[in-house]
């Protein structure tokens, strides 16, 4: 098999990511770094808005008073985290906290470069849940149980409803704030819907050493919420077989997917050098077809892709995919030997 | 474990099947004398090379084709036990072959004293390299009469028919080739095909393809790869070191050679290459078309004659047959077979298929990276499907600035005049762009 350039310093940056993300609470105990840049956000004093039943069980002793989008969560069972939390529960505790506008743009402006610069790089190299799926499916190839590629209808459907799934965590965390719309006394239920229906809520728990939470008895409310975020974190473990099934439906990866075609990182592809092999459509994660189907176009960005950048290393033509920050080319597929079991000698 | 029983218990109802109703076969008396007279073209091809400088590591490749020693080998193996697969064309599975220990054998052939049989029972107006072949295993031929089974993937009409007039001499397996390589149909089919044929292949050679087999196939396959990458690595730096009917001399080579044996003789030939300090500076010709095969080196020999060297070629019995690798994403049963079937259908470039915008691909780039000054187009006579695909290839290298000639021949050598005159006028073009 080819010698893989790219899978290797992925592997590397994800592990650091995930330990410094979960488990750098840990490490690093100072006290939060507010700033005038990026403020820190007080909760209201009454705090009556918090239902009880899901509050985290830390006080808001983080280093960096700010939030990633990706999915780092506020669930861990450590004392202090490195990032607040994720940017959807960010936007969605917005109006409920009423921020000021003056606290709540810098960490909007902060969000939009990440996503700008990097868009779904995050995704592939630095998200915690990504990095679990991709350890499911590392155990799956060492058991020896072959890959499940779910029919196309499945990949469109998920496409589609990401977005309204989307649309519909917005409406509501603005539709719990307005008197007139009568939701009010239901805010302790309703509130953070994000959070209480991602699959990092049981996951993220689970791997510091406390105890997941998950209510669903109490209302029928409760027992719907619930019972979407069994059937979100049922999505997130089939990825065992399948490989990133979560990130198709992930919000967060939602709003990158809008950053994808216009943001700093690009992949080019020259038509001429393509032998049009269809080695980068089988390799894809997210069996995305746009690297071997487009034929005009130098760029080929996809909504859907998490930049993994497997189809890169895997190429086996000279300079035919590259991917470019600004006009830098950081990594280019290449014709190598195959690794070392293959040079020696067949008895 | 189930799969497994289930694989040997599934009857082939879906493979294609021919019906033994109507017979048209003619016994035919084997002719030594046939054997010994390709033998001889094959050594007159190979004394006109040798009369100029050529590297010391050929050596080892003539025997293949002046000896039948690799008959005595093949003889041997099929003593022993082991099973001999004969292939067509460029789209049969290589490596499920390997997997259960058969040898395959490529038969397409370039031998012209084996048309006149061929005539008999195949229409006098189609393409010589069928007849050629179907001669050959009318009369029982060394390479085709070792032969348990024959795979023919059904690429053009004569390959089609070919193969239920040859169902009378030997076995044969049809492969139906989707026309379209984009629609996922057409994958599906491929697949599905890819396991018909190794379901056959375990029935002939009574083992199962597990997973441990296909890997060390695959990985076999593999070290033959990068040697050829390597070769034409080479080729690219120092188009002057070797010469193009050289290269088709190693290149066919495979067709009959031991794999192991074979990638030990490349390699060493291109050790001795890339030591080799002569400084010339000849024309550099990429040849593509229809497939240039041994003894029918007509159009190799008469353009080297000239100062020139083939560089590169777009044939599918050339550069084309050990191209591409074989890329599993992981290494279990189902991803192996899918990456072997995509392999043989997906870069493939044959005229076979609908579209032609592939091939122009792959000539564009091909003519810039090996620096090439002149393209030449050789259509076997009445091919119609290169001969169609010839009017397009012609406008897009007329728009890019390539000079292009078109030759049309068959396998006679009562031409060899003409075309000497036209290669020699089209090389003095090239010299005076120089």
């Amino acid at each position: 098999m080819k010698k893989m350039h790219i899978a290797h310093k992925r592997i590397i940056v994800q592990v650091l990511a995930f330990l410094i993300l979960i488990f750098g609470g840990f490490v690093i105990t100072t006290n939060h770094l507010g700033s005038d840049i990026l403020p820190f956000i007080k909760p209201p004093a009454t705090g009556s808005v918090k239902p009880s039943y899901i509050t985290p069980r830390t006080n808001y002793s983080e280093v960096f008073d700010t939030y990633l989008p990706v999915r780092t969560c506020r669930y861990l069972g450590s004392d202090t985290r490195i990032f607040r939390a994720c940017s959807i529960h960010f936007f969605t505790e917005v109006p409920i906290y009423g921020v000021p506008l003056r606290d709540f743009l810098p960490h909007f402006f902060f969000f939009v470069l990440l996503a700008f610069l990097f868009s779904r790089l995050m995704c592939g190299w630095i998200c915690p849940l990504g990095a679990i799926q991709d350890f499911l499916n590392w155990i799956r190839n060492k058991v020896g149980l072959s890959r499940w590629r779910l029919p196309k209808r499945f990949y469109k459907f998920f496409e589609k409803f990401r977005y309204i799934w989307l649309a519909f965590l917005f409406i509501m965390a603005v539709a719990i704030v307005i008197p007139a719309l009568g939701l009010v006394p239901l805010q302790r239920d309703l509130n953070i819907l994000s959070c209480n229906t991602c699959p990092g809520r049981t996951v993220f728990p689970i791997i510091t050493g406390d105890m997941p939470g998950l209510w669903f008895f109490g209302n029928p409310l409760h027992f719907a919420i619930g019972l979407l975020g069994i059937s979100f974190l049922t999505l997130f473990s089939l990825s065992f077989f399948g490989k990133r099934l979560w990130c198709k439906m992930c919000p967060n990866g939602a709003i990158l997917s809008l950053f994808n075609k216009g943001s700093a990182i690009t992949k080019e592809k020259d038509n001429l050098k393509c032998t049009k092999c269809g080695i980068c459509e089988r390799v894809c994660p997210m069996d995305n077809p746009k690297v071997l189907k487009e034929k005009n176009k130098k760029i080929v960005n996809d909504y859907n892709c998490i930049n993994c950048y497997r189809c890169v290393d895997k190429c086996p033509e000279d300079n035919c995919l590259k991917v470019k920050f600004f006009k830098w080319t950081i990594f280019w597929s290449r014709y190598c030997k195959n690794d070392k079991k293959d040079s020696k000698p067949i008895e | 474990m189930i799969k497994r029983i289930a694989s040997l218990l599934n009857s082939d109802e879906e493979a294609v099947e021919f019906e033994k109703r109507y017979l048209v076969r003619r016994p035919k008396p084997r002719k030594e004398e046939l054997f010994d007279r390709y033998m001889s073209s094959n050594k007159h091809v190979i004394a006109a090379l040798k009369s100029r400088s050529r590297p010391m590591g050929m050596e080892e490749f003539d025997s293949i084709f002046i000896t039948n020693d690799r008959v005595k080998e093949l003889e041997k193996h099929k003593k022993s036990g082991r099973k001999i697969i004969g292939t067509f064309c460029n789209m049969v599975p290589l490596e499920l072959i390997y997997a259960a220990g058969a040898i395959p054998v490529r038969l397409c052939s370039g031998c012209k004293d084996a048309i006149k049989a061929g005539e008999e029972i195949f229409p006098k107006d189609s393409c010589n390299l069928i007849k050629s072949s179907i001669g050959n295993i009318m009369q029982d031929q060394p390479y085709s009469s070792l032969c348990d089974a024959v795979v023919i993937p059904a690429t053009c009409d004569g390959k089609k028919k070919m193969g239920e007039i040859l169902n009378e001499y030997k076995a044969v397996w049809v492969m139906e080739l989707p026309q379209t390589k984009d629609r996922m149909l057409g994958r599906k089919n491929w697949l599905s095909e890819t396991h018909i044929l190794k379901r056959r292949i375990e029935r002939l050679t009574k083992t199962i393809i597990n997973r441990k087999n296909l890997e060390k196939a695959i990985r076999l396959t593999h070290n033959r790869h990068d040697v050829v990458r390597r070769f034409l690595h080479i080729r690219k730096e120092k188009p002057w070191v070797i010469s193009g009917s050289d290269s088709l001399l190693v290149m066919q080579a495979s067709f009959f050679d031991d794999i192991e044996k074979w990638t030990g003789k490349a390699e060493r030939l291109c050790q001795e290459l890339e030591m080799s300090k002569q400084e010339k500076n000849p024309i550099r010709i990429l040849v593509t078309g229809s497939p240039i095969i041994i003894p029918n080196f007509k159009i190799p020999l008469t353009i080297e004659h000239f100062n020139a060297v083939i560089t590169a070629d777009e044939t599918c019995a050339g550069i084309q047959y050990l191209y591409d690798p074989v890329e599993p994403d992981e290494w279990n049963m189902s991803e192996m077979l899918k990456a072997v079937s995509e392999r043989y259908l997906m870069p493939s470039v044959c005229p076979c298929f609908i579209k032609a915008e592939d091939r122009i691909d792959k000539l564009l780039d091909m003519i810039k990276l090996y620096n090439v000054e002149g393209v030449i187009y050789h259509n076997l006579r009445l091919c119609l499907l290169f001969d169609a695909e010839s009017a397009k290839v012609r406008r897009v290298l007329e728009q890019k600035g390539v000079p292009f000639l078109y030759i049309n021949t068959d396998y006679s050598k009562e031409d060899t005049g003409q075309l000497k005159t036209r290669i020699e006028a089209f090389i003095e073009i090239l010299e005076s762009r120089r």
